[in-house]
């Protein structure tokens, strides 16, 4: 009982940090006036927090399966949550990335809407992350 | 404790443990409807029911023939079932963490409906 909250809460941990930086990253670059010096070290941040929620949400599945042999119950619109939460971080995950190969070739505006898509995935991201806990 | 009252220790100590560890299971009771009950379709049924969480349960969710169609975040109360076409059905009451993850218990009955 012990080590299995141990287990949900450090993973919990690495979620709300991850949920943290997806948002906090590219809002901060871009607020309240767009810093194109940092981009490249944030968008690693960003790469990376999207990386953490992937695995720290994998996660959460493998200690109910090693806990208890079956994943969360989840039907109707905590289904359709965790699909859009999904979909926004592998997106996230793949922009960041692509920025990062090939970015320092974008305009200016260019990389600026890629830090507003980024927000915008975190943003989506937390708001599904919301319905997923209370519709399940 | 001298080795001669060890055996008799122990087993008041199993006897007066394992109660308590029952206690500590939980439980679910389906008060209405009866199990093998018949329910008219036209009637608003309402599933009762009273759940003991036990330490790793937090909330409950119920099923009719194996999909979820309810939360239930009252340990004691019902839920009204809507609508159910005419034929058997399961119904299910599971205990589930916060995670949303089935503990194992659970109490389920069968219920016609006409």
């Amino acid at each position: 009982m012990w080590s299995e909250n141990l287990a949900y809460a450090l993973t919990q941990v690495v979620h709300n940090f991850g949920a943290a930086a997806v948002l906090g990253g590219p809002v901060f670059m871009l607020w309240p006036a767009f810093r194109p010096e940092d981009t490249r070290s944030f968008a690693w941040l960003i790469l990376v927090a999207w990386g953490a929620q992937i695995a720290s949400g994998g996660l959460f599945g493998l200690t109910s399966l090693y806990y208890y042999g079956e994943t969360p119950d989840l039907s109707g619109i905590a289904i359709a949550a965790l699909a859009v939460k999904v979909a926004a971080a592998i997106a996230g995950f793949l922009l960041a990335a692509l920025y990062l190969l090939r970015g320092r070739a974008w305009s200016r505006v260019s990389v600026m809407r890629t830090f507003w898509s980024l927000a915008a995935l975190g943003a989506v991201a937390l708001t599904a992350a919301a319905f997923l806990r209370w519709f399940s | 404790m001298n080795g001669k009252h060890f055996p008799a220790a122990l087993a008041l100590g199993l006897f007066l443990a394992i109660p308590l560890t029952a206690l500590g299971q939980g439980k679910v009771l389906i008060t209405s409807p009866a199990d093998g009950a018949t329910l008219d379709a036209l009637d608003e049924n309402r599933l009762v029911y009273e759940v003991d969480p036990g330490p790793r349960g937090d909330h409950v969710h119920v099923y009719v023939d194996n999909k979820e169609v309810g939360i239930l975040r009252k340990l004691k109360g019902s839920y009204l079932l809507e609508a159910p076409s005419p034929g058997k059905h399961g119904l299910c009451v599971k205990v589930v963490n916060k995670a949303h993850v089935p503990v194992g218990i659970e109490r389920c009955i069968q219920v016609t409906v006409k």
